[in-house]
């Protein structure tokens, strides 16, 4: 059975349609991961309404394609400008503004780029063995565990995702109420529509999306007032140190993407976390300590196989048990949902084909970011020169289009441009976007969990501790609520 | 450390819409008809819109906690070019039915690059007009996509 799903998604993944598509949104992954400011989750937002008009898999195809190339897209301006485009590059730029500025920005990709895609094919293994394994646990989830399941993720990453836990508690839980506009499916009762029909439909989450993450950026760089173009700006280009200094490296590869895969799949944590986790700990244990910070391939590496090692990570609790990792994995769920494709234990029971073709698609993927990174290394330098005005221009075509095209009503516009507005205030106060999607895009489950749980267990909520995974997962929960305020205390003086 | 000001904003503004839901989500409760043993549909929506009050209050108390110690400067930025683009973005959704999106697309990004600083009006107006096109031409055309027509398309 498991063979007739790789062979029938083999077949799937090397149509040549298919493979021009993540071909293609490679290369637009890693432009857009590259433009600073942008990043991956504006990357899949914008080309979600693009995916509508495409089979599930040649969509799903297109949005690995931008997820992996953009995480490693972020690299290059580290490298060469010395400007992170994602977060995740941040301790890229470490190393690889050094090495560019010693005139080695060729051998700096090259490093970031094979980096990158061992990291991510190392991740790829991991999603592969883990998430049917992680889906096979997860039969044992009733509603109740369900519940406590998402109680428990939404608390990570809204406690971790910010400097201010409350702040990020506070994204999640306007993410949920948002979630909550519209006719309630199990009722028919239409809630918070204030008499305006186009309401009763509820809110689309790419308007929402589109407006918090790209819209928001327009408006953040009306404030900066950007005009220069980058000035200084290292030569591009592309060269693979030779086999050798690779082998010397092995270990800090290994662990590095280790360390990445495995923070991937915790919630919240996140590509950022892991790469300055990686980075450090390629320092601690490193023979060559004082040549950190001027150019050293080590903890170039390092910085880079870990965060695209996240990708497959995060993907594994995503597929096996429906629950995002972080903003960039919500988009993937609200993609597959909107394609009519249910994460979780059904989908590896229902769909192994499609399922199979993640796993396919996610190695296929990385190999063409080595080979369009390679290739197109020397574009970087031009598009590096764009005035980041005229990419915001784009931007507001694109968020006009996008966020219209989904349903084709006018409404879901206003929402993209409200919650740009939004989304800039939160963002000047410090408050994450990304709970905030994660909240709206789990919404739906937690609020239908929350109410059969109750419905079976008569009202009592008491009774959910009943179940031992419940248990289990609200008891992490309060620990991880209750540990920062802990230490916090036991710090003091 | 944070700014405690927009702490105490945040959580005052916050804390103003968390109880501004607090009527409809009790108003509408009201007309619903619950079975036996039924969860009512604003269940979920009263813990949520609670918590959002809650955590609003505390954000607030926290910048009221911390505002003595706070010693930094307010960030300096242009509300005047950011409202300007605001308000192209509202106009451009308020007009993209009844005139199209091929007319408003460019005339909003040319209005928001010129606002955020992009002075070189011709390639602004190439750029605004290429990219609005070949978006259209490639959601609307190809692949097949529903956008508001221009005027003269009927």
């Amino acid at each position: 059975m498991m063979m007739e799903n790789f062979s029938a998604a083999f077949a799937l993944a090397l149509d040549p349609t298919g493979l021009a598509i993540m071909l293609l949104a490679t290369f637009l992954g890693m432009v857009v991961g590259a433009l600073p400011g942008l990043g991956t989750v504006t990357a899949l937002a914008m080309v979600l309404p693009f995916t509508f008009v495409l089979p599930p898999a040649y969509a799903i195809g297109m949005l690995l394609a931008i997820y992996v190339s953009s995480v490693f897209g972020g690299a290059i301006p580290a490298v060469l400008i010395n400007v992170p485009g994602t977060p995740q590059s941040a301790a890229t730029s470490f190393e690889g503004y050094p090495m560019a500025q010693q005139g080695d920005a060729p051998k700096a990709l090259g490093w970031v780029t094979v980096g990158s895609t061992i990291g991510g094919l190392f991740s790829a293994v991991i999603l592969m063995l883990a998430a049917p394994q992680l889906a096979r646990l997860a039969l044992e989830f009733g509603v109740v565990e369900t519940f406590a399941l998402i109680v428990f993720s939404l608390t990570t990453i809204a406690w971790v995702s910010a400097g201010n836990p409350l702040k990020g508690l506070l994204a999640g839980i306007i993410g949920l109420w948002l979630s909550t506009v519209g006719t309630d499916e199990m009722s028919f009762t239409p809630r918070y529509t204030f008499d305006v029909f186009a309401l009763t439909a509820g809110f689309h989450v790419v308007p929402i999306l589109i407006g918090l993450f790209a819209v928001s950026e327009v408006f953040a760089s009306a404030g900066k007032g950007v005009t220069a173009s980058v000035q200084s700006i290292a030569k591009a280009g592309f060269k693979v140190a030779p086999l050798g200094e690779w082998w010397r490296l092995r270990v800090t590869l290994l662990r590095s993407s280790a360390i990445g895969t495995f923070l991937g799949i915790l919630p919240g944590v996140g590509a950022t976390a892991a790469s300055l986790i990686a980075y450090a700990q390629a320092r601690a244990g490193s023979k060559k300590k004082d040549s950190f910070g001027k150019g050293e391939p080590e903890g170039l590496v390092a910085s880079e196989s870990a965060n695209n090692a996240v990708t497959g990570g995060a993907l594994v609790p995503t597929l096996a048990l429906g629950i995002p990792g972080d903003a960039a994995t919500a988009v993937m769920l609200g993609a597959l949902i909107i394609h009519g494709i249910q994460p979780g234990v059904d989908l590896f029971n229902s769909n192994g084909d499609l399922v199979s073709f993640i796993f396919i698609a996610l190695f296929i993927v990385n190999i063409m970011m080595l080979l369009v990174g390679g290739l197109t290394s020397q574009l970087f330098t031009r598009i590096l020169k764009l005035p980041h005005a005229l990419i915001m221009g784009g931007v507001v075509a694109l968020a006009l289009a996008g966020s219209y095209v989904i349903r084709a009503s006018i409404l879901d516009v206003w929402v993209a441009v409200v919650s740009g507005f939004i989304g800039l205030l939160l963002r000047y106060a410090n408050v994450p976007a990304a709970p905030i999607v994660i909240g709206f895009i789990l919404g739906p489950t937690l609020e239908s969990s929350l109410r059969q749980s109750l419905i079976l267990k008569g009202s009592d909520p008491l009774r959910f501790f009943e179940s031992p995974i419940a248990s289990v997962f609200f008891a992490i929960t309060a620990i991880v609520v209750v540990w920062p305020l802990i230490s916090r205390v036991w710090r003091r003086p | 450390m944070e700014n405690p000001r927009s702490d105490i904003a945040l959580g005052a503004v916050s804390g103003v819409i968390g109880l501004a839901l607090l009527l409809p989500t009790y108003r509408e409760s009201e007309n619903v008809f619950l079975l036996p043993g039924d969860i009512s549909p604003f269940f979920a929506p009263k813990i949520f819109v609670f918590a959002w009050i809650g955590l609003s209050l505390a954000i607030m108390l926290k910048g009221l906690v911390t505002l003595r110690k706070w010693s930094g400067e307010m960030e300096h930025r242009n509300w005047g070019a950011i409202i300007g683009t605001f308000v192209v973005a509202l106009l451009a959704t308020g007009l993209m039915k009844p005139l199209g999106y091929l007319v408003v697309a460019p005339v909003a990004v040319f209005v928001s690059v010129w606002l955020i600083g992009y002075r070189n009006n011709l390639v602004n107006l190439v750029v605004a007009v290429t990219v609005s096109a070949l978006l259209y031409l490639m959601l609307s055309q190809i692949a097949g996509l529903t956008l508001p027509r221009a005027f003269w398309q009927g």
